[in-house]
């Protein structure tokens, strides 16, 4: 008779639009306050509303990229509500015919997409709030899901997830410290087996640690009360990252009343299966699909593919130094490895980085050949790195080629043997551990350049 | 100098110059306005061209726009309706902004927050409404052209009332982008005029798609003037037996003879039945008010407008502001609509009302099956008494029972005097055509005023 | 339908309408009475009629962004403005 906790999502994310959804605002992120305004999304009266087809184009994206179901005719509907930061006292949203259905992420069901518009920003300085429409009537589209979610780390998956298909469909750019990306999550307990309990929504979720704090806190605190006897009342709730505590959002005591109905400004969203199909072909491979593919082209682990996916421009970048450098492992290794590392460290981006798919892909045919060795390498690669040279040129300039002709390797060879007779002879009456200085002695021959592993080879057969 | 706006528009414009006419206007309307109320705002600045006044629930740059109401307190649009661009694009010159119904809720302009309009014909009585100021405008010859708007009837009853044209255009004629919106599934920008040709001359001017209202039309233009001298031998009209058997007295009798005159110039004369025509009231009051509802939360004193100075919390400034800005038939009207949105109430009121609605329609198209035109009366009385009505909501709402139906199912309808009761209150025809079809609708009544010709008579304020 | 005075004040609420006991008291009278006529509509066979769902499609807009409102309008028609370019309201409680 353990607790099981209850969850359901509701995701906001930003579509990736030049304009709002139903004005020609700029919708770019960071502007001077209410400088991104008009009399549509100001709530102006004579205003109305005209969609935006692209708004629409990503949002039937992101419905394909999760496999929903999409509606050729869905209908607009008004949300009323009083909000300082709602300027026309509606919401312009989708309510019972939205745009998609019934698609999934993992084994979490999708219930809905649909579109609606943001509403703006309010902003509290004591006594007073600033309201700030730029961001009334971005383009949003609304994800729910079903309540298949059962722990804190469940819904940080399921997110994680969604952001990653949000942003490699480029419908949304996933940036959750600029509002992109919202979360709020329906929470209710039960014993197991029980009938669903009452949930609480908690609002406003924006980072993926509030995310699971507040489910967690909110998860304990439901079944504290429960178990001490009490009800828990339907109600929103806000997350306060300072204390790690959900509380009750002091507003109006009566439920909202949101008197929905088809918005008379617009007619009904028809789309069509001709433009349905056009737009499923732009769909790029999906990072779940992509990583199971290098699994099975590429003969990579689980965990490499994951990584290599995390980001579409990664993994094009992956790909492409694949077919560079001829050497999927090897690729694998460096971009995980030390492309990862530099960009990090140096907090770069991968659209500006120097080593581009091809200088990395001529370095790991440089080693697959033998020309360079690999503390070699890790040194041409720093170079690149800072320089943007191409790594044969670096290889010249610094003299990092290796001797990696067996020929003359043992041309060198034979004058050391020759040289050192005394040592030969003792190496070859048992002291192996002259071996060693041998060995040096033909690197020091050929100037540090032997290949190492065939020299130590050719050395080993010549004194038999 | 102002009897340059008794002529029909295209004499008066080869009589004077640009300047003179929109001086004559402006003389007008410093001599009638002051004892009739129909100007909230005179544009002493305007440019020289045809005058036209403008509703003020309609936007307009460069000068107030209050709708009629305390809450948009010193609001000016910084852009111009579509219609009002168009307007002053083909040379039009913006004189005011004329008295209306708070937000166009009301059939008399009594229900201006600034004063009733008048009427030219006998002051005591209302202009009818909303577009009250707008009909009195042209009534008393101070423009040649109004704009006004329809949602229930309120630009042919007022035009009805005060002896002028009248047209609500087919929905989505006319863009309704820039007109403050109330019922936003009727509303439509109307004209007013004296005379028909005036009408269809300016219809062309403002009609056709525009790609900021949505709700607009991409039927074509069409040449609107084109059939006005073509004559109605052999169409056919369809009396609206439901309208028609409710009319008694002058109004019955003075049907009757318009009916005979339509006969006379050729027309092939039925009764049809559109037998849900009289719920259309309560389907009209039901719908409007509840867009209307949602139209009105944008008025909150946050961005634009009054707020109340006795506010000091955010709730206040919304009930307060609102509560001290808004008049009481249009809070009345915001309850109602907000009631037949609520939970629990939506699908007997407002889902109910707009299957009527398809029912409503549904009966006028096959009506329009057999007949060209419907006709009923504009009004079912003259011009009322101020402050007869304002009492009774009900009784005033029933004013529009002859003009809702056309707002309802979309199609275009014009009022064209028909008489006058007692000999001096203006009576109306209302004729009603399918969808699109104004290029008919103006040719039927342009034959009705040829062979009657109540325009040439002014009412007692113009001589 | 009867609107009684409760009634009215949910309602008056959730239009955020303020009136008095007598205005709310009034306002439920006159609804009752208007909505005693609306009441007929009960007697409408609407068999087969539905809300008349549009069979035309809402126009779809180009993603091509067009100047904003001139800031000093938005200034200008606004009650309560910050000098940095806010609109100002009284404290907003909770969300």
């Amino acid at each position: 008779m353990t607790w099981e906790a209850v969850i359901g999502l509701e995701v906001h994310a930003h579509l990736s639009t030049d304009t709002k959804i139903f004005c020609a605002c700029a919708t770019a992120f960071g502007a001077p306050p209410n400088t991104q305004v008009c009399p549509v999304c100001l709530g102006y009266p004579g205003a109305l509303p005209v969609l935006n087809r692209r708004a629409v184009e990503l949002a039937i994206r992101a419905a394909l990229a999760t496999g929903c179901t999409i509606h050729e005719r869905s209908v607009f509907a008004r949300k009323n509500y009083f909000y300082p930061d709602l300027p026309k006292g509606y919401q312009i949203s989708q309510f019972d015919r939205p745009l998609a259905t019934g698609g999934s992420i993992g084994n979490v069901r999708i219930l809905r997409i649909h579109m609606e518009e943001d509403a703006g920003k309010s902003i509290h300085h004591g006594e007073v709030s600033h309201v700030d429409l730029n961001r009334a009537g971005t383009p949003l589209v609304e994800i729910v899901s079903e309540p298949d979610i059962r722990s804190a780390e469940e819904a940080d998956a399921y997110v994680t997830r969604l952001r990653q298909i949000l942003m490699y469909t480029e419908v949304c750019d996933g940036n959750m410290e600029e509002g992109s990306l919202r979360c709020d999550a329906n929470v209710s307990v039960r014993r197991t087996g029980a009938s669903l309990g009452t949930r609480a929504e908690i609002k406003n979720l924006n980072s993926f640690r509030y995310l699971r704090s507040a489910i967690d806190f909110e998860i304990a605190r439901q079944i504290a009360i429960l178990e001490s006897g009490g009800t828990i009342t339907q109600e929103t709730r806000l997350y306060d990252p300072a204390s790690g505590e959900t509380r009750t959002m002091r507003s109006k005591e009566e439920a909202h009343d949101y008197r929905y109905f088809p918005d008379p400004d617009l007619l009904p969203l028809v789309v069509d299966r001709a433009w349905i199909d056009e737009i499923a072909r732009s769909v790029p491979e999906l990072p779940q699909v992509r990583a199971e593919r290098y699994q099975r082209d590429f003969a990579l682990s689980g965990k490499d593919a994951e990584a290599l996916v995390t980001s579409r421009p990664l993994a094009d970048y992956f790909e492409a130094t694949v077919e560079s450098s001829g050497n999927a492992r090897g690729a694998a290794n460096w971009v995980r490895n030390e492309v990862l590392r530099v960009l990090n460290e140096q907090k770069l981006d991968l659209a500006g980085y120097r080593v581009t798919p091809g200088k990395l892909g001529r370095l790991i045919r440089l080693i697959d050949s033998g020309a360079i060795g690999g503390k070699a390498a890790k040194e041409v690669f720093d170079d690149m790195s800072a320089s943007g040279h191409d790594p044969e040129q670096i290889v010249e300039r610094k003299g990092l080629g290796q001797i990696s002709d067996p020929a003359v390797i043992r041309e060198a060879a034979r004058r050391v043997i020759e040289r050192n007779a005394v040592q030969v002879e003792q190496y070859r009456a048992g002291k192996a551990q002259l071996f060693g200085f041998l060995v040096g002695q033909l690197m020091k021959e050929t100037r540090g350049k032997a290949n190492a592993e065939m020299a130590n080879a050719i050395l080993r057969e010549l004194l038999g | 100098m102002s009897e340059l706006l008794n002529l029909p528009w295209h004499e008066a414009k080869t009589a004077a110059t640009a300047r003179e006419l929109v001086d004559a206007s402006l003389c007008a309307i410093d001599e009638r306005n002051p004892a009739l109320n129909a100007f909230l705002h005179v544009a002493r600045d305007a440019a020289g061209g045809m005058p036209v006044a403008v509703k003020d629930n309609i936007v307009t740059t460069g000068m107030p726009t209050t709708c009629a109401s305390r809450i948009l307190g010193s609001f000016v649009s910084p852009f111009d309706a579509t219609a009002v661009a168009r307007l002053r694009q083909s040379g039009c010159s913006i004189v005011g902004k004329t008295n209306l119904d708070e937000f166009a809720m009301g059939s008399s302009t009594e229900h201006s927050a600034f004063g009733t309009a008048r009427n030219p014909w006998d002051p005591t009585r209302v202009p009818g409404g909303s577009s009250g100021g707008s009909a009195v405008a042209v009534a008393a010859r101070m423009v040649p052209a109004a704009l006004g708007s329809e949602t229930g009837g309120s630009v042919r009853q007022p035009a009805a009332l005060c002896g002028v044209v009248g047209l609500k255009p087919t929905y989505g004629r006319i863009s309704r982008n820039g007109l403050v919106a109330f019922g936003s599934s009727v509303d439509q920008i109307g004209i007013l005029t004296k005379t028909v040709r005036e009408c269809a001359e300016l219809l062309g001017v403002i009609a056709g798609p525009d790609p900021l209202d949505s709700t607009s039309s991409f039927a074509p233009v069409d040449d609107y003037a084109a059939d006005l001298d073509a004559g109605i031998r052999g169409l056919r009209f369809g009396v609206v037996r439901e309208a028609v058997s409710q009319l008694e007295g002058e109004v019955r009798a003075n049907f009757d003879d318009a009916l005979a005159v339509l006969r006379g110039a050729g027309a092939v004369i039925e009764e049809v039945s559109v037998p849900t025509i009289g719920y259309a009231i309560a389907v009209y009051y039901i719908v409007a008010n509840a867009e209307a509802s949602a139209n009105l939360s944008r008025f909150d004193g946050i961005r634009y407008g009054h707020r109340s100075a006795r506010a000091k919390t955010i709730r206040e400034v919304y009930f307060e502001s609102r509560g001290e800005g808004f008049g009481d038939e249009v809070k009345r009207r915001i309850m109602l609509g907000t009631f037949a949105l609520s939970s629990g109430y939506y699908d007997a009121y407002y889902g109910r009302a707009q299957a009527v609605r398809a029912r409503l329609r549904a009966d006028f198209d096959a009506a329009f099956a057999r007949f060209d035109y419907l006709l009923t009366p504009t009004t079912p009385e003259a011009a009322f008494a101020i402050g007869a009505k304002t009492d009774d909501p009900l009784a005033m709402y029933l004013s529009d029972i002859f003009t809702a139906p056309a707002n309802l199912v979309g199609i275009p309808a014009i009022a064209v005097p028909s008489g006058f009761w007692r000999g001096k209150l203006p009576l109306s025809l209302q004729i009603m055509g399918p969808r699109f079809s104004e290029r008919a609708l103006f040719r039927a009544a342009s034959a009705f005023e040829r062979e009657t010709g109540y325009w040439r008579e002014l009412p007692p304020v113009c001589t | 339908m009867k609107i009684d005075r409760d009634e009215a004040k949910r309602i008056a609420g959730l239009a955020h309408l303020e009136f008095d006991d007598a205005g709310l008291d009034r306002m439920a009278g006159e609804m009752t009475k208007i909505l005693s006529y609306i009441d007929q509509l009960r007697e409408v066979d609407v068999a087969g009629f539905d809300s008349g769902s549009s069979a035309e499609a809402t126009p779809l807009r180009d993603d091509v962004p067009r100047p904003s409102v001139d800031r000093a309008a938005v200034a200008s028609n606004a009650p309560a403005f910050s000098a940095d370019g806010h609109f100002i309201v009284p404290k907003v409680i909770g969300e």
